[in-house]
C-alpha cells in the first residue's frame, strides 16, 4: 500500500499558555474549525475522529462527546479517544493514516485540547498527576511523576558517571529555539546557571527541566493525499509504532531500557530511514531526562552522551539533528494530555517550508512521543 | 489492587516482607502478580519471606508533594531498591534522626528493611545498613 495513499492535508493550533476563560470545548470548536479551513474542506466531509482524553474537560467517550459537540455525530464512522498520556496524540495519527489507507475513512480529524492550566486550581492539576501513580505500589511511598522520572535520571546519571547537574543543558537547548518562535509560552533566554539554580522538585531534577502546565489545543486533518485546497498540505506517514516495556516505573526492574528503544527501531525498521536521513527531529521533552533518554535509545547520539551532544549544539538549528525547533514541551507549551500535538504540527509546519525556525529543505521528520514515565511509546516518520 | 497485592499488603501489617519466586523458572518478581511475568506459570509461584536487605538502584529526593501524609515529612527519599535479581521495590529510605553519620544515600547502597505507620497504615521502609564500609 502507498505510503502516499494518505496525507496530513490541515492543521491548526490555538494559541498556548494561560488563557483563564476559555474552556477545552472553547479550544476543540476552535481549532476543528481553523483545521478544517486549512485543509479546504468543510466539517461535513470529515468521517473520522480521534481525540485525546484531556485532564479537565473530558467526557467518559470523549470523542463521541466531541463529535456531538461540533455537530458531526451521524456521519462518523470511526471515533476513537485515545489514552495513551503523551503518547495519545500522535498513536492517534498513526491510526487516522491507517483509516484513510484501508479506506474506512475519507478524513479523520485528529483533536488534542486541554486546560489544567486555567480550567482547575494548578494544585488539582498536580494532584492529578500524582493520582497516576499506582495505588499499591507507588502511592503508599509518596511517588509524584515529576519523581518517577527523577528515578529515572539519577539512575542515567549514576550509570555514566555523570555530574548531578548534566541534563541543565536539555531544557537551555529547547529555549534557544523558542526564542525564535513567536508561538512559544517561555522566551526569555535561558543559561544553565539559571537551571541549577532554580528549585530542586524531585532530585536531581530542577524545576527549569520540568515542563510547565499550560492550556492550548491542536487538530490535524488526515485525508486523501492531494485532496486538500489546491495550495494545500500534502505531508506522508512513512511509519508509525509502538513499544513498551512497562508502565509503572514500581514494574521496571530495569531502569536503563523503555519502550522507545523498541517502538523506534520499528518505525525506523517500516521506513527503511536511519538516523542520517533525518533532518529534523520532534521528540517528546517532558523532563530533561526524557530527552536524553530518547535522543540514545532512538541512536541519535551513543549511550551516556546526550548531555554533551546537547551542550555541543547536536540538536541545535544548525546541529547534526535539529530538534524541537518550536521550544518543545519545556518551552513552547505542556498542555496537560493534548501535549505532544504541537510537536506533530510542527513537523507539518517543518515539512512545508513554513516554520518560524525552519530546517532548510526538511523531507525527512522523525516524531518521538511518549506517555507515562516512558511507559507508552510512539515513534513516526513523517515525510515531506 | 489485586489479590497479590492484598495478600502482600497483609503480611506488611504482620511484618512480613514477602517476594513471589517461581520454582519453576526461578526468577523472583515484585510487585507480585497472578503469575508469574518470565515464564506465565500460575502454579509454579511460592510467596517467600524476604530478609529485608538490598541495595539502592536509584533514589530521589523529594522538596514539594501532594500528599497530605507526606507534608509533616518533607524533605523525603524515595528509592527503588533490588531485593533480587530482577525484583526492585518502591519504598522510602527513613533518616535515622540524631544519629550521626546520616547522610544521602548512594547507588549500590546496602539498606535494611524497617516499618513506619503512616496514614492508619503500616509500610516497609529501608534504612542505609549499618557498618557500611567507607569508600
Ligand atoms: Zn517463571
Amino acid at each position: 500500500m502507498s505510503t502516499r495513499e494518505a496525507a496530513v492535508i490541515g492543521i491548526a493550533e490555538s494559541e498556548v499558555g494561560r488563557l483563564p476563560g476559555v474552556t477545552t470545548l472553547d479550544l476543540t470548536a476552535q481549532v476543528a474549525s481553523a483545521a478544517v479551513a486549512d485543509a479546504g474542506l468543510d466539517l461535513g466531509d470529515l468521517d473520522g475522529l480521534i481525540t485525546t482524553v484531556p485532564i479537565v474537560g473530558g467526557f467518559p467517550r470523549h470523542a463521541v462527546a466531541v463529535a456531538e459537540y461540533l455537530g458531526i455525530a451521524e456521519q462518523m464512522r470511526h471515533c476513537q479517544s485515545v489514552s495513551l498520556g503523551g503518547a495519545s496524540a500522535l498513536a492517534g495519527l498513526v491510526d487516522a493514516f491507517r483509516l484513510v489507507r484501508t479506506g474506512a475513512c475519507r478524513a479523520v480529524m485528529v483533536l488534542a485540547a486541554d486546560t489544567p492550566r486555567s480550567g482547575q486550581d494548578r494544585s488539582a492539576s498536580v494532584s492529578a498527576f500524582s493520582a497516576m501513580r499506582h495505588a499499591a505500589w507507588e502511592q503508599p511511598f509518596g511517588m509524584l511523576n515529576a519523581s518517577a522520572y527523577a528515578l529515572l535520571a539519577q539512575a542515567y546519571l549514576h550509570r555514566f558517571g555523570l555530574d548531578p547537574d548534566a541534563l541543565a543543558a536539555i531544557p537551555v537547548s529547547m529555549r534557544e529555539h523558542a526564542v525564535g518562535n513567536p508561538r512559544a509560552s517561555y522566551r526569555d533566554p535561558l543559561s544553565t546557571s539559571d537551571v541549577t539554580a532554580s528549585r530542586l522538585v524531585s532530585s536531581p531534577l530542577h524545576l527549569l527541566e520540568c515542563s510547565p502546565i499550560s492550556d492550548g489545543a491542536a487538530a490535524l486533518i488526515i485525508g486523501r493525499a492531494g485532496s486538500g485546497s489546491a495550495a494545500g498540505r500534502n505531508v506522508g506517514l512513512l511509519s508509525g509504532a509502538q513499544g513498551y516495556v512497562y508502565d509503572h516505573v514500581a514494574y521496571a526492574g530495569d531502569l536503563s531500557r523503555t519502550g522507545c528503544r523498541l517502538s523506534s527501531r520499528r518505525a525506523m525498521e517500516e521506513a527503511a530511514v536511519g538516523v542520517d536521513d533525518v533532518d529534523v527531529a520532534l521528540l517528546y521533552d517532558s523532563y530533561s531526562i526524557t530527552l536524553a533518554l530518547e535522543l540514545e535509545e532512538i541512536g541519535i547520539c551513543p549511550p551516556g552522551q546526550a548531555p554533551d551532544f546537547v551542550a555541543s549544539g547536536g540538536i541545535s538549528l544548525q546541529g547534526p539533528m535539529p530538534t524541537n525547533t518550536h521550544g518543545g514541551l519545556l518551552s513552547h507549551a505542556h498542555c496537560g494530555y493534548a501535549a505532544g500535538i504541537h510537536h506533530i504540527t510542527e513537523a507539518v509546519r517543518q515539512l512545508t517550508g513554513e516554520a518560524a525556525n525552519q530546517v532548510a529543505g526538511a523531507r525527512i521528520a522523525l516524531l518521538h512521543a511518549e506517555g507515562g514515565i516512558l511507559s507508552a511509546n510512539c515513534t513516526a516518520v513523517l515525510a515531506g | 489492587m489485586d489479590a497479590a497485592a492484598a495478600y502482600w499488603w497483609e503480611a506488611i501489617r504482620e511484618k512480613r516482607l514477602l517476594v513471589q519466586r517461581c520454582t519453576s523458572c526461578s526468577l523472583v518478581q515484585h510487585p507480585p502478580g497472578p503469575w508469574c511475568r518470565r515464564c506465565r506459570s500460575a502454579t509454579t509461584l511460592e510467596w517467600t519471606p524476604h530478609p529485608g536487605t538490598g541495595r539502592i538502584v536509584s533514589f530521589t529526593e523529594v522538596f514539594r508533594t501532594t500528599y497530605p501524609e507526606f507534608q509533616s515529612e518533607l524533605p523525603y527519599w524515595i528509592v527503588m531498591i533490588e531485593l533480587a535479581p530482577g525484583a526492585v521495590m518502591v519504598s522510602n529510605l527513613v533518616r535515622a534522626d540524631g544519629e550521626a553519620g546520616n547522610r544521602a544515600p548512594r547507588i549500590g547502597d546496602a539498606v535494611e528493611l524497617a516499618y513506619r505507620e503512616r496514614g492508619g497504615t503500616t509500610v516497609p521502609v529501608f534504612a542505609l545498613a549499618e557498618q557500611e564500609p567507607a569508600r
